[in-house]
Parts: C-alpha cells; structure tokens; sequence
C-alpha cells in the first residue's frame, strides 16, 4: 500500500502521538488522518494494544524463599517467613 | 476519538513514607530495607527475568541487587526516584551476569539500524481486549516470546518505559542512553512488538496487508 504524506507524517511522530506529546495543532491533524486512514487507525490502535496489553501483566509473584533469602544474606532472619 | 495511550493506571508516583523509609535505612534499621524491598522486588524480579530469560538467574540478579543496593544506599541522595536507581543497579547486575554468560559481548551501546524500514501496515483491525482471546498462561507466554524476540537494548527501553511506567528521561538515566536514543528504540521495540503479536490479537477472518 502507498503512504501518502499524511500517513508518512504520522508515522514520523508515531511514538510522540502514542505517549501524548504532540502540540494541539498538530494533534488535531493526526487526530483527523487517523479518523480517515483505516490503515493508519490499526496501525495506531494495535501499537496502543500492544503497550497496554503488556502493562496490564502483573509482576510475577516472588518465590517464597527468595524473599528471606536476601534478608538472611544482610544479617537477620526475616520475621514474615 | 482519542488514539493516543491513555495510561492503565496512574503514572507511579513516589510513595509518600520514601523519604523517611530512605532516611531509616540508611541509619542502619533493617525494616524499614526490608520495606523498601517487599515494595520493588517482583517488580525487578520481572525486569530480571525478562533480561536474563530465565527464572533461576532472575533469582541472582535480584539478590545481588538488594545486596548492592543495601551496600550503596548512604550514597543515594534523592536525585533520582529510588525505584529508578534500583533499575539502574539491576540493569547493570542483569548485564554483568550476563557478560559472564556470554563472554563480554554484550552491550546497550551495540549497533542499531536507525535507518526505518517499511512500517507492515497492518490492515486487520485487533481485538478489542486480547485478555479476551486466551487463558492467562497462554497470554503470559505469547506475550513472553514476544519480548524474547526483541533484542536486548530493545527489550530494556520497551520494558522500563511501556511495562514499568518510567519517563523517557528517567529510563536514559537509568540505562546510560540520551532521551533521543531512548525514543528511537522505543517506537522501534514497539514497532517490532506489534508486528509478532499481530498474528496472535488481530481479529479473525479480518485481512492483512503490508
């Protein structure tokens, strides 16, 4: 598929549109493309899924005994053991 | 219609018994250390997995770390989040371990193409909530190989800005980058990430394109 100049412009200010960091005018512009260029829209939708699919993983749980491991190695034996 | 990130959860902010915390360990009581390690250690137990891609050195990467943090704490004077500066010791754990690992070929600094290659366009909407689309162990392991996919300096700027909610300028601090450097990797990591999930989140029967 061709990039025609808007899109080409979106994508150079991709990551600055994704975290929020373009200036108003500028973001009405790509606002306004990406409303009207399906394949700019998934582009973009896909990336923000992308980031909150990954942020909205919880950290692992910690082995139960690498806690007091730690704790023990800086001289005291860990009271929640 | 907003398309630009809104964030999952508040940006972390400092909580706000850190200073005091801070101020009680570095006189010498170990509670208020372990508070301050029950705080961040499954968080840096992810960053430590993710860099080190298995469990076991994970393990070490964060005991050496609180360790070292434990070490060097009367040396941090609040000019980073204490988070940050915690990252910045276990990033640099993570690499030495794995320099031993791999002999001292490993660096943030290795070359990287900053020329952009074709954008694959994809022309498929995605799922709305790929949470949706599988069990969480199956989830978890996608999104697993995808991170494994990226390399390291990659992964790291990807994991500590999009994963861990650090500034762009704290995540330069934290791994010796300028915040150019640090922007650049990030939309490429994301760029990259996008495209190997793509096959697992894009809506069925939806076409795709370059």
């Amino acid at each position: 598929m061709e990039c025609d100049d808007d899109c080409r412009a979106l994508l150079d200010q991709l990551g600055a549109y994704l975290d929020g960091e373009v200036g108003a005018v500028v973001l009405l512009q790509m606002e306004a493309h990406v409303h009207a260029c399906h394949p700019c829209r998934c582009l973009v939708e896909s990336c923000r899924q992308t980031i909150l699919v990954y942020r909205r993983q919880l950290p692992p749980e910690i082995p139960a005994a690498l806690h007091r491991k730690v704790m023990d190695r800086l001289g005291r034996p860990n009271s929640n053991a | 219609m907003a398309t630009h990130l809104e964030p999952a959860r508040p940006p972390l902010a400092v909580p706000e018994d850190e200073l005091e915390l801070v101020r009680r360990a570095q006189a010498g009581d170990l509670a208020a250390f372990e508070t301050i390690v029950q705080r961040y250690e499954r968080r840096i137990f992810r960053l430590a997995q993710h860099m080190m891609g298995n469990a076991a050195d994970a393990e070490d990467v964060l005991q050496e770390t609180f360790l070292k943090v434990h070490s060097k704490l009367h040396q941090f004077q609040h000019q980073s989040r204490l988070y940050t500066w915690i990252v910045r010791i276990a990033v640099n754990q993570a690499l030495m371990k794995l320099r031993q690992r791999r002999g001292n070929t490993v660096s943030l600094d290795e070359e990287i193409a900053t020329e952009e290659g074709p954008v694959a366009r994809e022309l498929a909407d995605w799922h709305p909530n790929p949470e949706q689309q599988y069990q969480s162990s199956e989830l978890a392991s996608i999104l697993q190989r995808g991170l494994e996919s990226l390399s390291l300096p990659y992964r790291l700027v990807f994991q500590l800005r999009d994963v861990e909610e650090l500034s762009t300028s704290e995540t330069a601090e934290a791994l010796g980058l300028t915040e150019s450097a640090v922007k650049s990797r990030l939309l490429r990591a994301r760029l990259q990430l996008r495209e190997r999930l793509s096959k697992h989140f894009r809506l069925k029967g939806a076409e795709s394109g370059v």
